[in-house]
């Protein structure tokens, strides 16, 4: 009769039902080589409890205990090195600059305001004074002209 | 509401020798494995809601804690990812000569598993939990449990040089898992 190593791992876990693990018992007593394997399997899992049981007599940290006692629910303030915090950073500064902006909005639209503000009174005045230029040197023209013909009439006097 | 939440407190208290224990299997450690555990105690407190009555609170903190284990493995490879020099090839393939060592530690070989295989050996053959618990926490079929149950067992007992015949662990076991949703 052949088993599988899967029903073998099964039976040293425990995990076999009546009959199945009657087969496997049968089986034990009539082949060495499968009592072997079996015996390998339940003694790995002796290594691995006698590996890790030592932590079960360690004294607990005094911060687990009082962790586990803070009974509100919210996350303690105190943990020093919190490693999740680290993933949460980046997404701090985007969620603070939505918040901020209408802050720098006011003097934007300051500015803004200004901008008009100042590109009235440049309209306003500074039309009148830039138009001014033109004109005197459009009065100017002619003026020349005069004197251009100025010195025509005392020529031709 | 909040007498439930002081009882789960100290269901917790009962049980944190064995959430360090199950820790300590899972990273290798004792400070790693203690943040874990403190992680996983405020993930239990803030979610005390999700305990249902039909299953252990034990099996539900193991649960919480293998899944902050997981975030935090994730977390760790994505840092890794951006940080890791070229020559991390190399030394990956030169696992420092421990294949020299005759005697290696329980501890030292369930390290150099795969993680999927380092969970299930530590609910099934340290934690003692049923392969039917710890699917359920693991959160997938049992047929995954028994096959990446068997390939940890595998590894272990070749790393230990505790194998029963030298011809099993080569006939052993596939190479890949048909069931595995990875």
């Amino acid at each position: 009769m052949t088993i599988s190593d899967d029903v073998l791992m099964a039976y040293a876990d425990g995990e076999l039902d009546l009959r199945t693990r009657a087969q496997v018992e049968d089986a034990i007593a009539a082949d060495p080589q499968i009592a072997r394997r079996v015996a390998a399997h339940q003694a790995l899992r002796g290594t691995l409890r006698a590996g890790f049981d030592k932590v079960l007599d360690e004294p607990v940290p005094d911060r687990l205990i009082a962790a586990a006692r803070a009974t509100s629910g919210a996350p303690s303030q105190s943990r020093v090195e919190p490693p999740q915090d680290r993933v949460v950073v980046p997404l701090r500064p985007r969620r603070t600059r939505t918040l901020a902006l209408p802050r720098w909005a006011l003097p934007q639209w300051g500015a803004i305001a200004a901008s008009f503000v100042l590109g009235a009174l440049v309209w306003h005045f500074g039309t009148d004074w830039y138009s001014s230029g033109p004109v005197t040197e459009r009065n100017a023209a002619p003026r020349s002209g005069y004197v251009g013909q100025g010195p025509l009439q005392p020529i031709g006097k | 509401m909040k007498a439930l939440s002081e009882d789960l407190g100290e269901q917790i208290v009962g049980l944190l020798p064995r959430l360090r224990r199950f820790a300590r299997t899972l990273t290798g450690n004792v400070h790693d494995a203690d943040d874990l555990v403190h992680i996983a105690i405020e993930r239990a407190l803030s979610r005390s809601e999700q305990l249902r009555a039909d299953s252990p609170v034990s099996s539900w903190l193991f649960g919480i804690l293998r899944n902050a284990w997981i975030d935090e493995a994730r977390a760790r490879n994505r840092r890794n990812r951006v940080f890791a020099p070229e020559e991390l090839g190399e030394s990956v393939a030169d696992p420092s000569g421990h294949q020299h060592a005759d005697v290696i530690s329980v501890q030292g070989a369930l390290a150099r598993l795969p993680d999927e295989q380092r969970e299930v050996v530590g609910l099934v053959l340290v934690e003692g939990l049923s392969y039917k618990e710890a699917a359920a926490i693991m959160n997938v079929p049992v047929g995954t449990v028994t096959s990446r149950l068997a390939r940890g067992r595998d590894a272990l007992q070749v790393m230990l040089g505790t194998s029963p015949d030298g011809t099993h662990a080569a006939h052993g076991r596939p190479g890949t898992d048909a069931q595995d949703p990875r």
